[in-house]
């Protein structure tokens, strides 16, 4: 079978060669507003209907026939560039493309792209359309945004945390600027930690992976952070109910470098800090912000070369402040709790020749959680601080190569590297004063691991109709002296029908070695990023999909989208565990299972015209099953949700009205309910000190337990909600100003975020009472963009 | 570690806040018809037979602090395959063999019980008594030490244990010894402590629990006071082999009859079922589930269309004696 599919292999090959001489045309795709590079962009030749896309770095290579050829290159939110000529040798074409908000219709081609590419699962929404999507408190964010397609499932109400095909929180890789991010939230997953203004561009893999991603099972998210206008200095900002942000761009020397920086900082603590004082006669201040930073600069030294330095920080904090006074003695006390990351970036690209394209990146990434506590005495110098501290920090490495050696084969490979120290948490204590004198430091020691990568894959064109991505990704892990290694397939194929209508499959094999330490009653900064170890396995997966895209008259298209898929080894507490028990390491905590997930994801979208949008709607099952969790009892995960709809439309009125619409209806969230109590009795034996047993009596102590069949036995009422927002937008002199107002819940819905069973003691009943967070919120942002 | 709950409050706090304000009852759908049989019974080599049979109850149903006894099923007790005897109601929900039927170690035992057209059973094998592994109390030895102008003894108990190297066995160690208790104590009763050293099994947390005895009337209410203490522990890490093990506890004063010179101190050594090692585990976390954030504890179950536990324990019982010089202060004679 194997020299079968060599031969037919090589055969497709030579018939390439064989036929016609032909020739490359190679170069970048940029926007023409800004000069910055667009990834993923499609290049079609529309006289011999042969096509590519452009790698992440914009880059693309595309052999062609000599003759007349007519390129036409296009991106989602873009209006699409064409340029015709006498294609006679090697030609170097660097195209530029303009963006669609500078026309009057809103023009998005991403349907050409996924109906040709053999990507599976693929999510792509222009950031544009995110910005006139209504959201919660008028924060645009990305991470809510594509929660509204289908497969991809939100948390409970106000979370971030995504849950993609029946994964966990952890199994996706969220990516910035090719750096893992490993806390993607602010405020608890109310917000995500990216700032929109600075992104350039996002998709979102649920399945089907190319071999040259690796090390998450179910989904992988890359964020492009904008590169800096490298034409003219530009900058937006915007003031809103709970944060303000601004943008600033430009070229640092024209057409050849530029920078951009981005910083958002959220006020709660100015409504906290006033209210805990006036609640305290002045003695304490309580409060909570978070606030980010996203930088980067970029320098062209050649059509050929080009560098660039990304870097983002971001800080979530709650604190407190206590002063008080007795008998002239004065004390105070500090506390809080934070977390962020920190990720940097740095990155050279190289085009080697028109069709070999390099890329090298050096990245660190830093996640942090922290408890600190500190309080000192004025009179004695009685001093006490505390602190705690988990994380995880990352440097990497990697090279990627993009290969065009043939119209029909577009090959990638490169390899990767990444030290990973984990802290599970340590504890520093220092007190001085009285008879104690303590510095100590105690708790988990950090772990260490390596992990390394390497990948192939090659996008095949065995005939017009027929293409496939064939690879193989194999990965290295390595920690407390054990390695795991697995090779894993990758494949996936399109075969089109006509025109207008693809079919699809893909099968792909995944590994993960670290894992999210998560409850399943909350997301909290709090959740550990741990190893594999030696008794913890890797996670694995398989999951195979079968569907269709069907592009439609009129801007409209269909994509239908068939999947199953396994896990194992995946991680949970133990019953009775949690982030907080004491009684045992993290390790000691948790056990590992496995879980499936099957279901159907249709989208039909619109992607011209005044009015775009999409309709998606997910039918689903997801389970776990765990030895020593509901006693080896399949019981379905916490986000199993039968049935799932969107709703997301935006309606351009006019250069100066726009408004935005979604409706989300999910079953309700499968959470673990006592639903009946018994008799459960403590025994014991009387006369057991009577040395012979004989005639010993069984005497029971009643006691009241509770029961339930498994975990996740109860379903919260189901969740609904309708977001609705309008911009007004005005061309002034020197800027251009937006007022966007609407209403996150307009019609005022009380979704469940947690159950809670609460004894009724003058009846003596049980009643269930159901916590929400956010009921109605309106919203108003001021922006300008100049 | 108090210190970083007592940070972790804020953290809490907040929450609390962002979802306090929104918070409304919601009916709750469960069938409040259709309840469970439930089943307590622990059966012992050579003891009457002793089972409790309830109802569960709804949790929305309105009365749930009365306990909903089963007394007129039909129970039926089943050794190796053959009904052995029917059990009969005595009172709240108490079941006792008719025939005086009395366990075997080393047998298969199934209940089977029918109540309103519902059939509930269960079943276990009741570990032997053969106890292929040995007790020996090598060395007991007393220390004290000065603490809050009080003093406070220790014993050290070696333990080994020949495990037979069954697939699965699972053990329950308890110490006991005669405690003078409520009369003149109150609730305040000083609690002992089993810290296990050498221990190489699995210790499920808390490993060790404890229990006090009733009196069975006032006559015998002193000498039935045992302070007892429970460790539970499976041969998973020392299937085949000699394990020891040293417990070390802490005396609370302890009773000896007046005129005698020595109390006596006892230890039980026993192999349990499965499920009973399971329950006791289970119960153990369940009761600790204090957590807010802590996921929820299944309470064993091994009752088949019903809920509850039927098992057993296979118990042999050493003892020795310490003279009442050792302990003078912990004395306490009548």
């Amino acid at each position: 079978m194997k020299k079968k599919i060599l031969a037919f292999l090589l055969l497709s090959l030579c018939s390439q060669l064989i036929f016609g001489q032909r020739y490359t045309i190679s170069g970048t795709i940029t926007d023409a507003s800004n000069g910055e590079l667009l990834p993923y962009s499609t290049i079609i030749d529309s006289v011999s209907k042969k096509g590519t896309l452009a790698n992440y770095y914009g880059f693309y290579s595309i052999k062609l026939d000599k003759g007349p050829v007519k390129i036409m290159c296009s991106y989602a939110g873009f209006n699409p560039s064409i340029i015709s000529f006498n294609l006679t040798k090697d030609t170097t074409i660097n195209l530029t493309i303009n963006s669609t908000t500078e026309i009057e219709e809103i023009v998005v081609t991403s349907s050409t792209n996924k109906l040709r590419s053999t990507q599976m699962g693929l999510v792509e929404i222009p950031i544009q359309e995110t910005k006139q999507l209504p959201v919660l408190l008028g924060e645009a964010d990305l991470m809510k945004t594509i929660q509204l397609m289908p497969g991809i499932k939100g948390g409970t109400e106000g979370t971030s945390g995504i849950y993609v095909r029946g994964g966990g929180p952890d199994q996706n890789l969220i990516l910035l600027d090719g750096v893992p991010v490993y806390n993607a939230s602010h405020a608890f997953g109310v917000f995500s930690v990216f700032n929109s203004d600075a992104i350039q561009s996002f998709n979102l893999m649920k399945g089907g992976f190319p071999a040259r991603y690796g090390g998450r099972l179910s989904s992988v998210i890359d964020i492009k952070m904008k590169e800096g206008n490298n034409k003219e200095f530009h900058g937006e900002g915007s003031i809103g109910i709970i944060s303000s942000k601004l943008t600033l761009e430009g070229p640092i020397k024209k057409e050849q470098s530029s920078f951009l920086i981005s910083a958002r900082r959220t006020y709660f603590d100015l409504f906290t800090v006033p209210i805990t004082m006036a609640a305290s006669d002045g003695k304490n201040v309580g409060g909570y912000y978070f606030y980010d930073v996203n930088a980067k600069v970029n320098h062209k030294f050649s059509e050929k070369s080009r560098l660039f330095l990304s870097f983002y920080t971001g800080l979530d904090k709650v604190y407190m402040r206590e002063k008080s006074s007795y008998e002239g003695n004065t004390r105070k006390n500090e506390a809080g709790t934070g977390w962020g990351n920190i990720t940097t970036a740095l990155r050279w690209n190289y085009i080697l020749s028109d069709n070999l394209f390099a890329n090298f990146t050096g990245t660190f990434s830093q996640y942090k959680f922290f408890i600190e506590e500190e309080s000192n005495n004025s009179n004695n110098n009685d001093f006490f601080s505390y602190q705690y501290n988990s994380g995880i920090v990352d440097y990497a490495a990697k090279i990627d190569f993009d290969y065009i050696p043939h119209a029909a084969h577009n090959i990638k490979f490169g390899t990767n590297s990444i030290i990973h120290t984990f802290n599970p948490g340590v504890n520093v204590q220092k007190e001085n004063g009285g008879n104690n004198n303590i510095d100590t430091t105690f708790g988990n020691k950090n772990i260490y691991a390596t992990e390394i990568s390497s990948y192939i894959e090659d996008d095949i064109e065995f005939s017009p109709k027929f293409k496939a991505n064939i690879g193989l990704h194999y990965s290295f892990f390595s920690v407390r002296s054990r390695t795991y290694n697995s090779f894993q397939p990758r494949l996936s194929g399109r075969y089109l029908l006509n025109n207008n209508i693809a079919l699809k499959a893909s099968y792909i094999q995944m590994m993960q070695y670290i894992h999210l330490l998560t409850n399943s009653t909350i997301g909290l900064p709090t959740d550990l990023w741990v190893p594999s170890t030696p008794n913890i396995k890797p996670q694995e997966a398989w999951q195979t999909a079968l569907g269709t895209e069907i592009s439609l008259n009129k801007g409209y298209s269909l994509s239908v989208e068939g999947y199953y898929k396994e896990m194992k080894n995946l991680i949970e507490y133990k019953e009775g565990a949690s982030f907080f028990s004491e009684k045992d390491d993290w390790e000691g905590k948790v056990v590992q299972g496995k879980g499936w997930s099957y279901g159907a994801e249709f989208l039909l979208s619109k992607s011209t015209g005044k009015i775009t949008g999409w309709i998606g709607y997910t039918l689903s099952w997801t389970n776990r099953q765990f030895e020593s969790i509901s006693f080896n009892k399949v019981f379905p995960y916490k986000y199993d949700r039968r049935h799932d709809i969107a709703i997301a439309l935006t309606y351009k009125h006019s250069e100066t009205f726009d408004m935005g619409a979604t409706w989300v209806y999910g079953t309700g969230t499968a959470t673990t309910l006592a639903t009946e109590e018994f008799n459960g009795y403590d025994t014991f034996f009387d006369n057991f000190n009577i040395p012979k047993l004989s005639g010993a009596y069984v005497h029971y102590y009643e006691n009241k337990n509770q029961y339930f069949e498994h975990r996740n036995n109860y379903r919260m009422p189901a969740y609904h909600r309708l977001d609705i927002g309008f911009n007004f937008h005005k061309q002034k002199k020197w800027y251009k100003r937006t007022w966007s107002i609407g209403a996150y819940n307009a019609y005022n819905r009380q979704n469940p975020f947690m159950l809670v069973l609460e004894k009724d003691y003058e009846s003596g009943q049980n009643k269930l009472y159901q916590y929400s967070i956010f009921q109605i919120l309106p919203y108003f942002r001021w922006s300008i963009k100049f | 570690m108090r210190t970083k709950h007592l940070a972790f409050s804020i953290l809490f706090v907040f929450i609390a806040l962002i979802i306090g304000g929104c918070r409304k009852e919601i009916p709750l759908n469960i069938d409040s018809k259709d309840r469970k049989i439930v089943v307590n019974g622990i059966l012992i080599p050579d003891s009457a037979v002793c089972i409790n049979l309830s109802k569960s109850s709804s949790i929305a149903e309105k009365d749930l602090n009365e306990y909903r006894y089963i007394e007129n099923a039909n129970v039926g007790l089943f050794e190796n395959g053959i009904l052995v005897t029917h059990l009969t109601s005595t009172n709240n929900g108490y079941y006792k063999s008719d025939n005086d039927f009395r366990p075997k170690a080393g047998n298969f035992y199934k209940l089977i019980v029918e109540h309103e057209g519902k059939t509930a059973s269960s079943e276990f094998f009741l570990p032997k008594k053969e106890l292929n592994h040995s007790i020996d109390v090598k060395k007991i030895r007393s220390y004290s030490f000065e603490k809050d102008d009080s003093v406070v003894y220790s014993l050290k108990i070696y333990i080994s244990i020949n495990d037979n190297g069954n697939n699965k066995n699972y053990y329950c160690i308890s110490f006991g010894y005669p405690v003078f208790q409520n009369r003149y104590y109150g609730k305040d009763l000083p609690i002992s402590q089993i810290i296990i050293y050498n221990s190489k099994f699995t210790l499920y947390s808390p490993a060790v629990e404890f229990s006090n005895f009733n009196y069975l009337n006032d006559d015998e209410k002193l000498e039935k006071g045992i302070y007892g203490q429970f460790v539970y522990f499976s041969n998973e890490l020392f299937r085949g082999q000699k394990h020891n093990l040293r417990l070390e506890t802490n005396l609370s004063p302890f009773y000896v009859k007046e005129g005698k010179d020595s109390a006596t101190f006892y230890l039980y050594i026993s192999m349990i079922d499965e499920n009973y090692f399971r329950y006791r585990k289970y119960i153990a976390e369940y009761d600790n589930d204090d957590d807010f954030f802590s996921e929820k504890v299944q309470i064993v179950n091994n009752i088949n269309n019903g809920i509850g536990l039927f098992s057993g324990i296979t118990c042999i019982v050493d003892s020795f004696s310490i003279a009442i010089n050792e302990f003078p202060s912990m004395l306490i004679q009548q």
